[in-house]
């Protein structure tokens, strides 16, 4: 009966509060803050934990020249990878990496004949060292990400509300609200990112993050005008 | 395309937007961008509908745009037609009618030289066949028979075939100067003319009814996604009904049968209300037909003051799935 016992008074003890709870409990600035504020910390605790993004600032004041108060707090962050790629870039891309892998191809070739040139294609491939496939070489972009629950009702007004806020990038160092960002070596990187501004950057753009119930979180790009679909 | 007048008028007949004329379907497509949807099908065999034909159904968004383009003019199908039927004087009825004999004549006339034709053809092979026959010793006496008989049957062929021109000329000579000759002139010669003729049903109805260009009726009722209609249509992007896809309209960079469509666009009013998860569907729908989930709607006039242009007030937004 005992070990039952003590086992039962094992369970009474409350398990410890999850990660993500202690860390919007510890960075709410003032326990009056919006529920808004909690949401936008739940998603850069996903965002930091559940996709390696970094540099992640809470923004609650907009970049733009009135810098009024934001409808609602954004996020913005450095995804690990490239986030959006415009279709006309992508091609552009594919090109100069077929130019590249041509080239590559090219010298190991003039390589094998000066060697040799009785080995066999697979070989020459192996030999090169350069990438073989058609990979892209895509900086990651900062992007904003825009904080929501799935129960919500939107409409097309709030929507160009938050867009009229914020700039195409977002700042590189928030000055007004700025969260403790945990500073790792990849800021440099975004730095980067940001301050080289890529051309076929011409729209703003959004990172929907939609948030149900369960924590959930689904993200949908979302950008203004008309841009044409990725053909993934 | 030259012999497409615009503008163009657009029957209205139970509330929907028609075209009848291939034509001008087609002119409409190349010149404007407006494709419509092809509802015509064989009335006893409706169960054939993979290909269907004229009439062209608008949507009302496109009938509008069309109209307000001053492209085309909407017209009353029904109180037309009786307006103008019950409008005809005697001698536009008369005109009308001896057209109507023209071409029945000149179809018979047509469909008699084809006969013709293909007799003589039968004949021919049937010529070269005997006489292949012919050379072959085993051939019997009936065969020579058909030999002998043949040439009278083709000489009356192309008697009658060289007979026709003849009497197609005097067809036209006599009716295209219909209009200037007395209603009484010939008739016996009328009456026997037409033992032969084919009775033809008018498939359009000017001629006889003249067209107006002006109309009373209303612009087509649009709903909340006119705005952005109107807007993509100015880009010269060409719009689908989107049912297939879920959506309002399938936006095509564009003629569809070219190109991908590129958005699945919904309308929507500047403060209407829309669920979240209605984005979620709508984006992963898209992203999974590698199009974008376009929502888009009019802002007023009143905060943007400063762009008159209404090209301008209309702001869309592109959703796609992250991937993430």
């Amino acid at each position: 009966m005992s070990p039952a016992i003590t086992k039962n008074a094992e369970y009474a003890i409350l398990p410890e509060s999850a990660g993500v709870t202690n860390y919007i409990r510890d960075n709410l600035a003032a326990p009056e803050d919006s529920t808004d504020h909690v949401l936008a910390l739940q998603v850069i605790h996903s965002l930091r934990h559940e996709h390696n993004w970094t540099a992640l600032e809470l923004h609650t004041i907009s970049p733009l020249s009135p810098f009024t108060l934001l409808p609602r707090p954004l996020v913005s962050g450095l995804p690990p990878h490239r986030l959006y790629m415009h279709p006309d870039e992508q091609i552009e891309l594919l090109k100069e990496a077929k130019n590249r892998k041509k080239d590559a191809d090219a010298k190991t070739k003039e390589g094998d004949e000066d060697n040799k040139g009785a080995e066999t294609s697979k070989k020459r491939v192996a030999k090169s060292g350069q990438p073989s496939g058609l990979d892209l070489q895509a900086e990651p972009e900062r992007e904003w990400v825009l904080p929501t629950r799935l129960n919500e009702k939107w409409s097309l007004r709030r929507m160009a509300e938050i867009f009229d806020t914020i700039g195409i990038i977002p700042p590189e160092n928030a000055t007004t609200d700025t969260l403790q960002v945990q500073k790792t070596g990849q800021k440099t990187t975004a730095e980067d990112a940001a301050s080289t501004k890529s051309k076929w950057r011409t729209c703003k753009r959004v990172l929907m993050a939609i948030v149900d119930h369960d924590s959930t979180i689904s993200y949908y790009i979302v950008q203004e005008g008309l841009v044409k679909p990725r053909q993934n | 395309m030259a012999d497409v007048t615009t503008p163009i008028p657009i029957s209205v007949v139970q509330g929907r937007y028609l075209l009848f004329d291939t034509p001008t379907i087609a002119y409409l497509r190349r010149e404007h961008n407006v494709c419509g949807v092809l509802i015509g099908t064989i009335p006893h065999v409706s169960q054939q509908n993979v290909f269907l034909g004229v009439p062209l159904e608008l949507m009302p968004e496109e009938a509008r745009v069309l109209v307000e383009k001053g492209v085309a003019y909407l017209v009353d199908d029904a109180l037309a037609h009786r307006e103008g039927i019950w409008g005809m004087s005697a001698e536009e009825q008369r005109v009308f009618k001896s057209i109507l004999a023209t071409q029945g004549r000149e179809l018979s006339l047509a469909g008699k030289r084809q006969a013709d034709k293909k007799r003589e053809e039968h004949f021919k092979r049937e010529r070269e066949k005997k006489g292949k026959a012919k050379d072959k010793p085993a051939s019997g006496d009936l065969l020579h028979l058909g030999v002998d008989e043949e040439p009278s049957s083709i000489a009356s062929a192309t008697e009658s075939s060289q007979g026709a021109p003849t009497e197609t000329d005097d067809d036209v000579s006599l009716f295209s100067g219909a209009p200037s000759t007395p209603v009484n002139a010939k008739p016996e010669l009328d009456l026997l003319k037409k033992v032969d003729q084919w009775h033809i049903t008018p498939m359009t109805s000017h001629p006889p009814l003249p067209m107006h260009a002006e109309s009373s009726l209303p612009l087509p009722a649009v709903g909340s996604s006119y705005p952005l209609f109107s807007h993509l249509y100015k880009k010269g992007y060409f719009m689908t009904p989107g049912l297939r896809f879920g959506c309002k309209y399938c936006v095509y960079p564009g003629d569809p049968l070219r190109y991908h469509s590129h958005f699945l666009a919904v309308g929507k009013d500047w403060d209407e209300e829309f669920n979240l998860l209605d984005l979620v569907g709508g984006g992963r729908l898209g992203t999974a037909v590698k199009k974008g989930y376009l929502v888009g709607g009019r802002e007023p006039q009143s905060e943007t003051s400063t762009q008159p242009d209404d090209a301008v007030d209309v702001r869309t937004f592109c959703i796609e799935w992250a991937g993430m």
